[in-house]
């Protein structure tokens, strides 16, 4: 009889990490999302070098100019070339959306750990006022920050990122109630762990894969509360383009039956949103094969 | 008689739920009732008894993951329940722990040699020689081979997830081992080999080890004394022997009937 002798050391130690990464690689639509990603990504670093206009300059010669080949989706009520706006815009909107996120993902940790590994009276009083602050509008909440000086690109991350902590939080709070009750967190205990080495050594790692797809997703949330706010023109200054002000500029353009100035705008919301959703979902589903819906 | 090492004096406890606004009636479940037992230096006593009849609970409050309700729990003349912060901490430097489920015990994301190591980098600063030379040691003391150092635990088996968990319990050198179920999620012939390196470790390092089970054959193979627990009390104690070959409580009557009835099937009611 042949003993086969795998020495466990020759496999490659493939971490949790890497087995997910792999499974994600299969997901297809996950696919999809990934390459429409990383098509906005290059667009937004390199597209504005490679087209002729400028964001900024406006052409009082070409107002409202269609899509043509000097102006591929045409230009704005001030002349300016739609393309080079709606690339410099990916720059801004998803900056400030990624900054949002990180913000809110940090808040949202910390304000977990602490609520899940903290003393049980502390965790009720920060759950309760996460229950408080998940009932007021977000968009209540950014037009009280108005009153508190000038809109900058900072207080948009700032705001955004005060906006959509929540899930994170209550995410974290829930993934450390499932860890404390299992037996290699009271295995570390035993050991002598702090609780800050049960935090950082044991709870956030293993708490790694959920928080990786709310944050994902909180990416995409982002630049809708981003575009909504910049449409409402509470968000980023009206002088820098973004995805939401040129929506909202184009509102009255719609009048004038130039269509082009909304739909392009329009349109790259939708498309990245729609492409961090499945990549989303994709990692969803290979952190939680339970819960995996066929398309 | 040597010294006594662990000293559990008419230890209690009580689980109530927690009675909410619109939670109906409330109800208590005495897990442990007025538990007195004394271990000595060196000494394995095996604790047996149904599920649900209070060994887990009191594994638990003997290692400080829990506290009693009433009484004291006395470790090499240190009282382990109220402690708190450092000297807890340092306690456990004396009382280790085994789980039961060598599955979930191991942090997934852990390497075996960091697994090891971690209990004693709580206590001292060790540089990057001594960790290497701690676990090798240990991976020896346990029977397990080197090439295991940087595995993760989803690369071993039970049995060997298992020496893992013993071999991080023994590395603060402890002086108690408890042992919650330790061989009970594993199979039978990797049972074996795991009580014999309990039973080896035991006189190798003098450990006291209070090993915990309702499996009578596992306790027998490792055990010199036996206390039975039922709902919550003791109700019989003795050399491991004569509990088992004479058992006067009716309950471990019961207990000696239903393990002889599941190893020998009909066979063994003729």
């Amino acid at each position: 009889m042949d003993i086969v002798n795998v020495n466990p050391a020759d496999v490659k130690p493939a971490s949790e990490m890497r087995r997910l990464l792999r499974a994600f690689l299969r997901h297809r639509l996950a696919h999809a999302g990934l390459l429409g990603l990383l098509l906005i990504t290059v667009a937004a670093l390199v597209g504005p070098t490679l087209v002729h206009h400028s964001a900024q300059t406006s052409n009082l010669d070409a107002i409202y100019s269609g899509p043509s080949w000097s102006h591929l989706l045409g230009t704005d009520q001030l002349g300016r070339d739609l393309l080079a706006r709606l690339l410099a815009g990916a720059q801004v909107s998803l900056s400030v959306a990624l900054a949002a996120t990180i913000v809110a993902s940090l808040l949202g940790c910390l304000y977990g750990l602490v609520a899940g590994m903290g003393p049980v009276w502390l965790d009720r009083v920060l759950m309760q006022f996460l229950d408080a602050m998940l009932a007021i509008p977000v968009l209540l909440l950014v037009i009280v920050s108005q009153a508190f000086g000038e809109s900058s690109l900072l207080k948009v991350i700032v705001v955004i990122g005060l906006a959509s902590w929540m899930g994170t939080a209550r995410l974290m709070r829930t993934e450390c109630g499932r860890l404390m009750q299992s037996e290699f967190i009271n295995a570390a205990i035993m050991g002598g762990a702090s609780r800050l080495s049960l935090a950082l050594r044991h709870v956030l790692p293993n708490a790694a894969a959920p928080l990786l797809v709310v944050v994902t997703v909180g990416i995409g949330q982002a630049v809708l509360i981003e575009s909504t706010l910049s449409f409402l023109n509470l968000g980023v200054p009206s002088t820098l383009p973004s995805w939401g002000n040129l929506l909202g500029n184009g509102m009255s353009s719609m009048l004038s039956g130039a269509w082009w100035v909304v739909l392009f705008p329009g349109l790259m919301i939708v498309v990245t949103v729609l492409c961090i959703n499945l990549v989303g979902d994709g990692l969803r589903d290979t952190v939680d094969p339970k819960r995996r819906t066929h398309l | 008689m040597s010294e006594i090492l662990l000293q559990i004096d008419s230890v209690s406890r009580t689980y109530r739920s927690l009675g909410g606004m619109f939670s109906g009636k409330r109800y208590h479940v005495a897990a442990v009732q007025e538990v007195t037992l004394n271990i000595a230096a060196g000494e394995v006593v095996g604790l047996v008894g149904e599920s649900g009849s209070g060994k887990s609970t009191l594994a638990r409050m003997v290692v400080g993951l829990e506290r009693p309700d009433h009484g004291r729990i006395m470790i090499d003349q240190h009282q382990i329940n109220g402690a708190r912060g450092t000297t807890l901490r340092q306690l456990r430097r004396t009382v280790q722990m085994v789980f039961q489920n060598p599955y979930t015990a191991l942090d997934p994301l852990q390497r075996i040699d960091d697994a090891i190591v971690e209990p004693l980098s709580n206590f001292q600063p060790l540089t990057k020689h001594e960790r290497k030379q701690i676990v090798c040691e240990a991976l020896n003391d346990v029977g397990l081979p080197q090439r295991l150092l940087h595995a993760y635990p989803y690369q071993l088996s039970g049995g060997e997830r298992q020496r893992v968990c013993i071999a991080r319990a023994l590395s603060v050198k402890p002086k108690l081992l408890v042992c919650d179920e330790a061989v009970s999620a594993l199979d039978k012939t990797v049972q074996a080999q795991v009580l014999r390196l309990l039973r080896e470790l035991q006189q190798r390092h003098g450990l006291t080890i209070l090993f915990i089970s309702h499996d009578l054959a596992a306790v027998n193979m490792l055990c010199d004394r036996l206390a039975v627990m039922r709902r919550g009390r003791i109700v019989e104690t003795g050399s491991c022997k004569q509990v088992l070959s004479d058992p006067g409580h009716p309950y471990t009557q019961s207990l000696l009937y239903a393990s002889r009835y599941l190893e020998l099937g009909d066979v063994g009611l003729r």
